[in-house]
């Protein structure tokens, strides 16, 4: 067994013409395959369609904003375009974003194994993912939904859309992410290469872990509340309609008892790859290892017990809002902890702004912003003035855009040449990553001003002299600058398929063991298996006694 | 057949102790989904008890305990029977016990059809009497007269006497009165309250039996699931696939019995003895 | 909106009721925390980015440092502490805006897709909401089909509207004025379309108009003139247009006095006068052929004056 990128003997001599891409040829070779790395593509390229087409759904929403009154559509297209766009972006694109698209190719080679536990149920959730994915556009061809993506009865109990068909479909993908969960805990326990004790994981191990607990555990209560509405709707069992002696808000709390955790999964693989993208740029050891990486187990555990801040106004009783501001207030100290941390490994190190750093500052500016204008909805006296506004339209697209979608965007940038083994063009990156993050503020910093000052959310409509429309136009307006920036980024990455530079194995002289294969890797990821002897940050320090070779020399 | 086929384990992994570790820990937490997945209605069961209960108590007296408490003992026998079967293939040397296996997964899956027909008689006599949920429930009003009658035996009551609510005020007044005769008449009415709200929720009686049916229905799926995991364990075992070496499936599929019977154990008393 | 004429601040709306303050003060709170560590994650970041750029100068990490209890204690324990702080001036707000005072004046509010209707102690009912100045009103308020939510800005009052059970608002107007009332949960296809306006009135004023009825025909105005705005007022614009042929969820008005037609099971019907008053409160009793049962009951908020006028105004539209 060779050593890892402490040995300055390690290299990994001849690059092999056979790589994971041209082993095998063929649509079939690809649709039935059980190579992690190819599985991760087809999930990137799914998603990166679901993210256009959520996209697309937004800018008409947006659209129809720019003025009082009908703009574009009517009420009934409109209230299932934004339903649909909400759908989109939470089932089809963050949920299984980054760990499906990324985790899947990453995550195995930077443990050192040579597949995740269970490939084929890695091809099983993939193709559940897009059976999920086809039935719920099958939905939309039938009239769709127009209930919000969440669902609240007794409305979606009693409303003539297709209910059934729409939470069918997301039931079908709630598969997809526990087997992909299931699998990662498997892979992250068992396969690492001897040597990688759990404190020489990279962070973004870590939190594909604490997210697949997520995964595992919050997952089936989505189930069984889809399946509760469905036989509500068909049999009329009566647990949420009032009018058959049930309780409405109950539906609420099951909803909201696995949507709460499902947001975390959506951010704690964004803040794992924050933790690789920090470090290789800034050439420098993370700040504060072990309290990230707990961090990321105590943001797991936590978000089980904060679903009621969603609530407060529901008609639930006083004490249990008041329990549960305590507790989302606790849960925001880890992330607060992850964010200073971030910034404090820059310290003293040798930073680049490459395209993947400026995705990653721009996490680390957006995620601050939404993380604290949470502040303002944990506390429950400003949180009844604030719910069902703009105000948390803002916040939540702060975190999960401007934080979870600009760490999916910078890993893909980071990841790109190892996938492929071309190098986009770097100037065009920067500028795609600028643009979006001028037009992400553009297009929702106005929405936390709207809000407070009291436009409610899921609007079709506004009053023309309610003061605001200038908001909704500027918002609109960023949405476009939004669309430049990702027709940039797109077209970059596309073409540099075709036309890029060829990567190196390492072209960011990273540490972690990924980048100790070809680029891109072979199918079998590693002839031999490292022996790992320290942690996946040891970049050299000026003034220590440390080794100047390593993975920066091989070059092939 | 005495031959074992030689398992070779799946090229991504160092050695077969890594595989099957692996898929252990893989069936764990998949088991952990599964128990989720019921804590759901679990939770709907206590909510609508705890908002219903005069309801509860009068619908669940519909159950037939009997037949409730045959269908838990079948299953806790097909617990064993599977428990034995991993049993043999753990000390299968070369196919001496590929019968044995065979033999005990095929008892398994016998009490679990067993298990299904007595389900299949319940529902029957439910859906027969018109006791079902929802809409289903309110096309049935002699369902609700059912459960009246119900009243009766789970209170030992007099029935004609106590729908009447003159005779209802006399209580009452009695009870106010303190009088001894009064003390006696309460007494042996002690339900009286009770049972006077019953026969006002007794329209609520849709809501238990949506409950169980939820809970047993999906109960019913895992058993149907689990009874196809083990036959095909069980064509497999005919063939020699499993020996000491290698048994990883026949424990996967006993550990996924254990769990449908176990889910079957907590659902028994909630639902027929409470 | 008529009622910003004192404007807010930048963030907020303007304070209409005693307790906005309370509510506007943590919001302060709340906002200077977040600059303030806004500020300094931006200028640390920015910051070392600055200065600790990669160049010939500096091409590889100066520091090996990756740990210090002290300023990672710092950050978790320091951060905690003020969110204890904030938490508990949230709950106290909160317990003093849900804690309606003993004597408050009650209103039953009553929400339906797509219509707020309010009902005083009197018995009068209004589409629009009325209270005095200076004194604490109470709301209870239901729904009669799905979740909606009642919302006043400029009051910071909110609380969702449920089917099946009641909840509660209370809130003490400062001064004479008008505020704009929100549905602000999510109901369906006229959702943004469910708001009304809360009237504030001085107590001498409040006492006069209750007793003439707050939404009694304006004095010297033609009943037909009345019906057209009360056309508006209850959100039958919603769904029935005035033009020839136009269609939104139900028939058109346009002709519709005196109008023949078939009903969904094959029954003829003349559109006079009973017609019309039926067709208000009992909608589902004859459903015109080719359109869905979907128009919800005005029974206990529409008065017989009020009837009459919107009758008046249907014959009108030829």
């Amino acid at each position: 067994m060779s050593n890892t990128q402490a040995d300055p003997e390690y290299h990994l001599g001849e690059k092999e013409s056979t790589n994971y891409i041209n082993a095998s040829k063929g649509l079939m070779s690809w649709l039935f395959t059980i190579d992690h790395k190819r599985i991760g593509i087809m999930y990137l390229f799914t998603i990166m369609a679901t993210f256009a087409l959520g996209g697309f759904l937004a800018l008409a929403v947006r659209l129809e904003l720019f003025t009082p009154g009908e703009t574009i559509m009517g009420p009934d297209a409109y209230n299932r375009v934004f339903t649909l766009h909400g759908l989109v972006m939470v089932f089809l694109f963050i949920i299984p974003g980054i760990p499906a698209a990324l985790g899947n190719f990453v995550m195995p080679l930077m443990l050192g194994a040579k597949d995740v536990a269970f490939p084929k149920l890695n091809l099983a959730s993939f193709h559940i993912y897009v059976i999920g994915t086809i039935m719920a556009l099958y939905t939309t061809l039938y009239g769709g939904v127009d209930t919000g993506w969440t669902f609240y009865t007794p409305y979606s109990s009693t409303a003539t859309s297709q209910v059934v068909m729409m939470t069918m479909s997301a039931f079908v993908l709630g598969f997809s992410s526990i087997f992909t969960g299931l699998n990662f805990i498997v892979t992250i326990h068992k396969m690492r290469a001897p040597g990688m004790t759990w404190d020489r994981l990279p962070l973004f191990v870590w939190s594909l872990y604490a997210t697949a607990i997520i995964q595992v555990m919050a997952t089936p209560v989505l189930g069984i509340t889809l399946m509760l509405l469905a036989m509500e709707r068909i049999m009329g069992i009566g647990i949420f309609d009032p009018a058959l002696g049930g309780d409405p808000v109950l539906f609420q709390h099951f909803f909201w008892f696995y949507s709460h955790p499902a947001v975390y999964i959506m951010i704690l693989p964004g803040m794992g790859v924050m933790s690789e993208l920090i470090t290789t740029f800034s050439r420098k050891r993370i700040f504060g290892y072990r309290a990230i990486a707990l961090s990321s187990i105590a943001i797991a555990v936590i978000s089980f017990l904060v679903w009621g801040h969603h609530m407060f106004v529901s008609g639930q009783s006083a004490y249990a809002g008041m329990v549960f501001s305590f507790l989302t207030f606790l849960v925001a100290i880890p992330s607060a902890i992850k964010v200073i941390n971030w910034s404090t490994t820059l310290y003293k190190g040798a930073i680049t702004m490459d395209a993947p750093m400026v995705w990653a500052i721009s996490f680390l500016i957006l995620f601050t912003i939404g993380g604290l204008t949470g502040i303002f909805l944990g506390a429950l006296g400003t949180d009844v003035h604030l719910h069902d506004t703009y105000f948390v339209v803002a916040h939540f697209h702060y975190v999960m855009m401007g934080g979870t979608a600009m760490a999916f965007f910078g890993g893909m940038h980071y990841w790109w040449p190892k996938m492929f083994g071309r190098m986009y063009n770097e100037f065009w990156a920067r500028v795609a990553a600028w643009t979006v993050f001028v037009g992400f503020n553009v297009t929702f910093f106005p929405q936390f001003i709207m809000g407070s000052r009291g436009m409610p959310r899921r609007y079709y409509d506004y009053l023309p002299d309610s003061g605001y429309q200038l908001f909704h136009q500027i918002s609109t307006v960023g949405s476009w600058i939004l669309l430049l920036g990702m027709l940039v980024m797109a077209v970059n990455l596309f073409s540099s398929l075709k036309k890029g530079a060829e990567a190196s194995a390492n072209p960011w002289e990273a540490r972690s063991l990924e980048w100790l294969t070809q680029s891109p890797p072979i199918e079998h990821n590693f002839h031999d298996i490292p022996t790992v002897v320290e942690g996946p940050y040891e970049f050299p320090v000026a003034g220590a006694a440390t080794e100047t070779q390593g993975a920066a020399s091989s070059d092939s | 057949m005495s031959t074992i086929i030689e398992h070779h384990h799946a090229h991504h992994f160092y050695d077969r102790g890594q595989e099957a570790n692996s898929a252990k820990l893989g069936m764990w937490l998949f088991l952990v989904t599964e128990v989720l997945l019921f804590s759901g209605l679990f939770v709907a069961y206590t909510v609508v008890k705890s908002l219903h209960p005069e309801m509860w108590r009068v619908a669940s007296a519909q159950l037939d305990w009997v037949m409730g408490s045959v269908n838990t003992l079948v299953l806790i026998t097909s617990s064993w029977t599977v428990a034995l079967a991993v049993r043999a293939a753990q000390t299968n040397e070369n196919g001496e016990k590929n019968g044995q296996i065979v033999g005990l997964l095929a008892f398994t899956i016998v009490c679990a059809f067993g298990f299904l027909g007595i389900k299949y008689l319940e529902y029957s006599h439910k859906i027969h009497d018109g006791l079902l949920w929802g809409t289903s429930y309110f096309n049935h009003p002699e369902a609700i007269s059912h459960l009246k009658e119900g009243i009766h035996k789970t209170f030992s009551l007099d029935v004609p006497a106590l729908s009447d609510p003159a005779f209802l005020e006399t209580l009452k007044a009695h009870a106010k009165a303190g009088t001894a005769e009064g003390q006696h008449l309460i007494h042996h009415y002690t339900s009286t309250v009770t049972y006077a709200d019953s026969l006002m929720k007794v329209d609520q009686g849709h809501l238990f039996f949506g409950v169980y049916f939820l809970l047993t229905g999906l109960h019913g799926i895992h058993v149907v699931i689990g009874m196809s995991v083990l036959t095909w364990v069980m064509v497999l075992a005919q063939k020699g696939k499993f020996y000491k070496d290698y048994y990883t499936p026949v424990e996967l599929g006993g550990l996924y019995w254990h769990l449908v019977d176990l889910i079957w154990i907590y659902l028994f008393p909630l639902l027929y003895l409470v | 909106m008529e009622s910003t004429t004192q404007a807010g601040s930048f963030w907020l709306p303007p304070q209409a009721s005693t307790s906005a303050a309370e509510v506007d003060a943590l919001f302060d709170f709340i906002l200077d925390l977040n600059y303030i560590f806004f500020a300094i994650i931006a200028l640390i970041t920015v910051g070392f980015i600055v200065k600790y750029r990669k160049s010939e100068d500096n091409p590889i990490a100066t520091s090996d440092l990756d740990h210090s209890t002290l300023w990672e204690g710092a950050w978790a324990f320091i951060p905690l502490l003020i969110c204890i702080y904030v938490f508990a001036w949230g709950f106290k707000v909160f317990m003093h805006s849900t804690v309606s005072p003993d004597n408050a004046m009650e209103i039953n509010v009553t929400a339906q897709k797509w219509s707020w209707n309010f009902k005083y102690d009197d018995g009068q009912s209004t589409s629009d909401l009325y209270v005095p100045a200076g004194e604490p009103v109470k709301l209870i308020m239901k729904s009669r089909d799905v979740l909606h939510s009642f919302f006043i800005p400029d009051f910071r009052v909110k609380s969702d509207v449920v089917p099946g059970r009641y909840t509660t608002v209370w809130f003490e107007a400062k001064q004479p004025g008008m505020h704009q009332i929100y549905c602000t949960e999510y109901c369906g296809r006229q959702h943004s379309g469910m708001h009304r306006k809360i009237h504030v009135l001085s107590k001498e004023d409040y006492a006069k108009k209750k007793s003439a009825g707050f939404e009694g025909r304006p004095e010297g105005q033609d009943p037909a003139e009345w019906g057209k705005q009360l056309y508006s007022k209850y959100g039958c614009n919603a769904c029935h247009g005035l033009e020839e042929g136009e269609v939104k969820v139900g028939p058109s008005f346009y002709g519709i006095y005196g109008r023949k037609g078939e009903t969904q099971d094959g029954t003829a019907y003349v559109a006079n006068e009973e017609y019309i008053r039926e067709s208000i409160m009992e909608p589902m009793a004859k459903i015109v052929k080719g359109y869905a049962p979907a128009m919800p009951s005005f029974k206990g908020q529409i008065g017989d004056d009020q009837m009459d006028a919107i009758i008046a105004f249907m014959k009108t539209l030829k």
